[in-house]
């Protein structure tokens, strides 16, 4: 039954975009804590994955959503900064951890909205 | 258990950028030491960094998990020469061998530690935002 309340396409990737924002933090962390390590590219959550997410979200396959998960994959468009190679750009990295952040919020609140609707709809009142 | 996403990187990192401020207070130090334990001038350290994992392209899906690690190592500029016979370190000649030390490059060095420090430090404070955030789901 639970399914039902919990299992609509929205929902699953609300979840998933949650997934992709906290494996995305790891990725920019690991960025800045190498942002002098001779020769290291930059790493961030591969486009592949992006463009399954969305296309999933567009055939509404919630199979495919349920098992999808984030990969990390060297990010090969980043030039280097440094003669050694080096692509991590401390002030790009920041932002895009504030963006991030933005983010993981977002679908915290969509994923809180939803819980608070069900629980008018259980209760009968508006909380 | 891992609560916090990054905090390990950002934790190892913090940890090498430590080691960095201590090697250049250690070379700002000794940037006039003519001897040392094992004779001549005091040599200049460096640090070198390296991803964990060897490089990057093996680290797909691992970015949890790929911390720089680093090494000492020696910097192998020869000392500087300076005439000065009344030393008790001189030579025969009347020159004292001084560490290649130049401060003002140690100077600008101990800066961009200390960027990369903070840098570190705002990854904790976003992970922990983040896993704040993560707890605060289904409240009212």
């Amino acid at each position: 039954m639970t399914e039902a309340l919990f299992g609509s396409v929205n929902y699953l990737a609300e979840k998933r975009s949650l997934d992709v924002c906290v494996e995305r933090q790891r990725a920019l962390a690991s960025n800045i804590a190498n942002l002098e390590t001779p020769g290291f590219r930059r790493l961030d959550v591969s486009s592949q994955f992006r463009t399954q997410l969305s296309e999933a979200v567009r055939r509404q396959d919630d199979s495919t959503l349920n098992t999808l998960r984030p990969t990390v994959a060297v990010d090969t468009s980043a030039p280097a900064r440094t003669p050694d190679g080096n692509s991590v750009n401390l002030t790009d990295e920041l932002i895009a951890m504030q963006d991030n952040g933005l983010e993981h919020s977002l679908h915290v609140q969509m994923i809180s909205a939803r819980m608070s609707r069900l629980r008018s709809a259980i209760s009968g009142r508006i909380s | 258990m891992n609560l916090i996403p990054g905090a390990h990187s950002a934790s190892q990192g913090l940890r090498a950028e430590q080691v960095r401020l201590e090697v250049i207070s250690q070379n700002i130090a000794n940037a006039r030491t003519t001897k040392t334990a094992d004779g001549g001038p005091y040599q200049r350290q460096a640090v070198r960094f390296k991803a964990a994992l060897g490089d990057a392209m093996s680290a797909q899906a691992a970015a949890g998990k790929n911390p720089p690690t680093l090494e000492i190592v020696r910097d192998p500029k020869a000392a500087v020469r300076v005439y000065q016979p009344g030393h008790p370190d001189a030579d025969k000649e009347g020159f004292v061998a001084y560490p290649a030390i130049n401060v003002h490059e140690e100077m600008a060095d101990l800066i961009s530690a200390n960027r990369s420090y903070e840098a570190n430090i705002a990854v904790m404070r976003n992970g922990r935002a983040l896993a704040q955030q993560a707890l605060s789901i289904g409240k009212r």
